[in-house]
């Protein structure tokens, strides 16, 4: 792999972004050189969707049976991110299954994960996420959309062991120090 | 000594012994209006999507002698216009942000953390996880977007 998305530059790129040893509540958190970068960075490329846009017609035409849930990424996180269902998923079905696609401003990085929503009654429900190798029935969706994302915005997909390497020093999130990997600071730490 | 005087110490070393034994939760219930949501993007079609969000200062307050703790914890909640399940109104979010935030405030201060950093924290987790069983997608952070007004609960 390029030097560029090893773990030790990817560790290195992430702490000029995070300060080290502060925690997001501590105030000088947000007044530190790193957090304004991240803001920034966050900032513009807030401004800048019309590659991400492309990419999710790409979807909506190669994939037109599958429904696309996109949350607010940039507002909160270094990276933005849908939820692209298997085809023909209904709302009257109990169990829906996903791929997740997420891509990082930081770097030109991505990462796919799965995802199972089950309702278990009228009001509760409950996700479980699932990282490479995803179950074989979402392996085909997987496939696509990998070479979708690469072809749209011309990103190397991260591993696992890069993106779960512990960066124990910084605080991500509601990630307390210590429980912090490479794939929180990123994308995101909210992963469901 | 007097026995009046007597039993005003004994009662004194009691109130004492109650204060170190034991915290006291303070501030009551969270009410649903100190959620106050506002449409951040808007929903396109009947598939999951739209963002609306509530942004509330939430004091945390213990008395304990051993174990005190006081903090304001910035909660901003984020929530879809539709999920799979429903459309989600606005009286059904603050519902559910009051009840998640009530039972989030008493898992922290029925528990030892006396640092305020730690506090929030665990009051947001605590918060998400209690929230995402009933609304898919929700979000639970510090605050992040502004020009907002944030409410305050107890009022300022």
């Amino acid at each position: 792999m390029d030097e560029r998305f090893s773990t030790e530059s990817l560790i290195k790129l992430v702490h000029r972004y995070y300060p080290s040893g502060i925690h997001g509540d501590d105030p000088r958190h947000r007044q530190s050189e790193e957090y304004k970068r991240l803001a920034a960075a966050r900032q513009t490329a807030q401004k800048d969707d019309a590659v991400w846009k492309s990419f999710r017609q790409r979807v909506r035409e190669q994939l037109p049976g599958c429904v696309q849930w996109e949350l607010p990424g940039l507002p909160y996180d270094p990276s933005r991110h849908v939820r692209i269902y298997l085809p023909d998923t209904r709302k009257s079905q109990r169990e829906r299954k996903c791929i997740v696609v997420f891509t990082s401003i930081l770097a030109p990085v991505h990462f796919l994960h799965a995802s199972q929503e089950v309702d278990l009654d009228e009001d509760q429900s409950a996700s479980e996420a699932w990282f490479p190798p995803l179950p074989p029935e979402l392996q085909p969706l997987e496939a696509k959309l990998d070479a979708l994302v690469r072809e749209s915005f011309g990103t190397v997909r991260l591993p696992n062991d890069v993106l779960f390497t512990p960066v124990p020093d910084l605080q991500v999130g509601n990630t307390s120090f210590e429980k912090v990997k490479l794939v929180h600071c990123l994308f995101s730490d909210d992963i469901w | 000594m007097k026995r009046r005087t007597l039993v005003r110490l004994l009662l004194l070393g009691a109130m004492a012994l109650l204060l170190a034994a034991c915290a006291t939760v303070s501030g009551g219930h969270i009410p649903p209006s100190a959620f106050e949501f506002h449409d951040f993007v808007s929903e396109q079609g009947p598939e999951p999507g739209g963002w609306k969000i509530a942004q509330v200062n939430i004091l945390l307050s213990r008395v304990s002698r051993r174990r005190p703790l006081q903090t304001w914890c910035d909660v901003e909640v984020g929530v879809p216009i539709i999920n799979w399940k429903r459309s989600i109104s606005n009286v059904v979010a603050q519902k559910r942000a009051s009840e998640a935030a009530d039972a989030a405030a008493q898992m922290v201060l029925r528990g030892p953390e006396t640092v305020s950093v730690l506090a929030c924290q665990q009051f947001r987790e605590e918060m998400l996880r209690l929230l995402k069983k009933s609304l898919d997608g929700v979000k639970v952070t510090k605050f992040y977007t502004q020009g907002l007004e944030p409410k305050s609960f107890p009022d300022d």
